[in-house]
């Protein structure tokens, strides 16, 4: 079994294969028009800088931007199936997105365990946070 | 690119007939049919898509007869026509195919009962008119 780090070249594929799928839905977004479809593109082009910025917070909380980034795929594949029209461009995005959720999930897996575990971890009041 | 002129020259009459009957302040647009030989054969209605927006907020057409739709996506978006039953919710009777302007596209719609529908763009479901079959 081989273990995956973010500085492996195998990591730094899979990270940049995230960033290059949610920044391409984010431009698929774009192209619609309506202020629901650029918000939606707005969202993904920041995760997708929050994936990869090397600023402190962003790489603390890199788990949650993980999380949230499968929950807003998520929310757009099911939001996209109950209302959305079914044509060419649709079905590509949903599919990027499914491979992107995918893609999380392997590196939660990797870096993250159990992502239950994570966020009560964060939320517990007697974390470094709370002493401070 | 004899075929586009065509439309193009179809789709000018069209807004033409559809300006000169929006005259009648905000009734519904009657559905026309072309005086001339070429397609679209039968009764046909135009509408447009500019800006995000329906140019026509109501249109009529005759009941228990196909008729066709000749609508126009003047946006660089992607735009449809879908014809559901009722001002809300309803069944839907009708899907045109998404694609991005600019461009004109024909739709043949079966025979509506008679009845209130209202027409939607699927991908800006904001987009939404009324249509009589009367």
């Amino acid at each position: 079994m081989v273990t995956l780090r973010p500085t492996s070249p195998a990591g730094v594929l899979l990270r940049a294969a995230i960033v290059v799928l949610a920044l391409a839905t984010g431009w698929i977004h774009s192209t619609l028009g309506g202020l629901l479809f650029s918000l939606n593109a707005v969202g993904y082009v920041l995760a997708a800088a929050a994936m990869v910025a090397p600023i402190g917070l962003a790489v603390r909380f890199r788990w949650f931007v993980r999380l949230g980034l499968i929950a807003y795929a998520a929310t757009a594949i099911v939001g996209w199936y109950l209302t959305g029209p079914r044509y060419d461009v649709a079905y590509l995005a949903k599919g990027i997105e499914i491979v992107l959720i995918a893609l999380l999930v392997i590196e939660i897996r990797a870096y993250d365990g159990n992502p239950l575990r994570r966020l009560r971890q964060a939320l517990r009041p007697s974390g470094p946070a709370a002493r401070a | 690119m004899r075929a586009v002129r065509r439309s193009r020259g179809i789709f000018i009459a069209a807004v033409v007939a559809a300006v000169a009957l929006s005259g009648c302040g905000s009734s519904a647009v009657p559905a026309q049919t072309p005086t001339g030989s070429g397609d679209p054969a039968g009764t046909w209605i135009a509408i447009a898509a500019g800006n995000i927006v329906f140019d026509q907020p109501a249109i009529s057409v005759a009941a228990n007869q196909p008729f066709t739709v000749v609508f126009e996506n003047r946006d660089t978006v992607p735009h449809n026509v879908s014809i559901f039953v009722g001002e809300t919710g309803g069944e839907r009777r009708f899907e045109g195919a998404v694609f991005t302007g600019s461009a004109t596209r024909w739709y043949a719609v079966p025979a509506l009962a008679p009845g209130t529908y209202r027409f939607v763009c699927d991908v800006h479901p904001s987009m939404s008119g009324r249509l009589v079959a009367t």
